[in-house]
């Protein structure tokens, strides 16, 4: 009577694991268990009869999937050190595993090969999907149940004397506990809790590639001038007028990203009201719905917000009238 | 026939059914006994075949044979026969794979409450009766259509693909 209250206790711990391992197959170590009944009459009497229970023990799959989440080539300088790379690493087994961090940067197609950081693994402790101070240098093989997931930064360094557009790759390799071993390698008792352990992934490794592209932005601001005085002159004469012309524009394969052009307003001049335009379109002065404003978003200075920019955006012109003082 | 007489025989009766129950209890004369294999490809005398070996491990995605074998070991006939069989958890029944000579096969999708044949089983899903599917079955019966002679034997069974 004993044996048979410690095999129930066994039957339903392995139940509650099994709910977290859904999607990926039922959980290692789950009993899956058949009986059948027979019914029948003899004469009048109606009988019944059961079979023994049939048990089976759900066995462990081993296997992994590493994908590289940043979507596109990941921008960089060069030289630049610490460059990151975001991947996720799920545990696309049924049973409890650990997985081992590496990186090659030795793949061929790219135009150089980065260098692994001195401190190059990471996972996103606080969940915010980017590196930042909150999260953790990994120095252990991470931990990951059935389906579970870790989001995992690489970093690099980028070598120098690279032309803009180079692109160079780094690869992240993560490789189960239960590793190496051909696909179908059975390790017998292996698993949690004593059960067979297959690799359904060649040494229980998972890898995907990450890419660098160097990617110079230079973003160019020219300011011009042009006086015209109260006299039909070019003095630049208490009353004169002054326009100011800013031609913006950005060359290189990169994105300038979120561009605003803050001009101060020099002393002794009046912005002249009504005056400001973007490619020929006038802006109102006061900060509203329009990309531009004088005195509002900063004080004493024309703002105008021209955001992403790249070498298809073409010139930006802004212009401007003061008069002097 | 008065009142009485009637509550007489239902007494009567009751008591009869009373006895047949426990006096058969251990006179079961139709064994069950089951088994579970999976199909292994082996190479003997140069040539691949597929053999069954008797699995007691299985990976998620892998087809096991439940076989359930019948031996009427008593000697009076055993009739209106049924034996019934839920698909095991986290495992779906293969569609087409229930076998059993001399027996009708009927499904359940309400767990054994209600069995039929599978052109009449429907599931209803938000609000919507549609025709069951096959990884929608959790039991099956197997019906004998004559009785089971005294030395009868016999198998019937089913494969399932562990989810």
């Amino acid at each position: 009577m004993k044996k048979l209250y410690s095999l129930f206790g066994a039957v339903a711990v392995v139940l509650a694991c099994a709910g977290g391992a859904h999607a990926k197959g039922t959980a290692a170590g789950t009993l899956i268990s058949d009986k059948a009944t027979a019914n029948f009459t003899i004469g009048t009497q109606a009988a019944t009869a059961t079979s023994n229970t049939v048990t089976i023990t759900v066995a462990q799959i081993v296997n992994v999937t590493v994908s590289w989440l940043d979507g596109s080539n990941v921008a960089v300088a060069s030289p630049s050190t610490n460059q990151v790379l975001t991947f996720k690493v799920t545990n696309t087994g049924n049973g409890p595993d650990t997985f081992a961090l590496g990186v090659n940067d030795s793949v061929a197609g790219g135009n150089f090969n980065p260098t692994a950081a001195t401190q190059t693994f990471w996972v996103d402790t606080n969940g915010d999907g980017k590196f930042d101070a909150g999260d953790t240098q990994v120095v252990a093989p991470i931990p990951l149940n059935a389906d579970q997931s870790a989001t995992v930064f690489v970093l690099n360094n980028i070598p120098s004397g690279q032309a803009d557009g180079n692109t160079g790759i780094s690869q992240l390799l993560a490789t189960s506990s239960f590793g190496p071993g051909a696909v179908g390698q059975v390790k017998t008792g292996a698993g949690t809790g004593g059960v067979d352990v297959v690799l359904a992934i060649l040494n229980g490794q998972g890898t995907a590639n990450g890419i660098y592209q160097v990617n110079g932005v230079v973003l160019t601001i020219n300011k011009s001038s042009a006086v015209k005085d109260p006299y039909n002159g070019t003095e630049p004469v208490p009353g004169a007028t002054i326009t100011y012309t800013l031609q913006v524009s950005v060359s290189g394969s990169g994105t300038a990203k979120g561009v605003t052009i803050t001009d101060p307003l020099p002393a002794n001049i009046t912005y002249k009201s009504g005056t400001l335009t973007l490619n020929g379109t006038t802006l109102t002065d006061v900060k509203d719905a329009d990309t531009g404003d004088v005195g509002g978003t900063t004080p004493n200075a024309v703002t105008v917000t021209l955001g992403d920019l790249t070498s298809a955006s073409g010139t930006k012109t802004i212009t401007f009238q003061v008069t002097i003082n | 026939m008065n009142h009485l007489s009637m509550k007489k025989i239902a007494a009567a009766l009751l008591l009869l059914a009373v006895c047949a129950t426990s006096g058969l209890a251990a006179d079961n004369s139709l064994k069950l006994v089951s088994k579970a294999e999976k199909e292994v490809t082996v190479t003997r005398d140069g040539k691949k075949e597929a053999k069954l070996v008797p699995v007691e491990k299985a990976l998620p995605g892998e087809v096991v044979l439940f076989t359930n074998h019948y031996t009427n070991t008593g000697s009076t006939p055993a009739e209106e026969a049924a034996i019934t069989n839920p698909v095991p958890q986290h495992m779906v029944y293969v569609d087409g794979s229930a076998f059993g000579a001399g027996t009708t096969i009927t499904f359940s999708v309400d767990k054994g409450k209600t069995f039929d044949l599978p052109a009449n089983l429907t599931k209803t899903v938000k609000g919507k009766k549609r025709p069951a599917r096959a990884d929608e079955y959790t039991n099956i019966r197997w019906t004998f259509t004559s009785p089971l002679p005294p030395g009868k034997e016999g198998d019937v069974g089913f494969k399932a693909r562990l989810k």
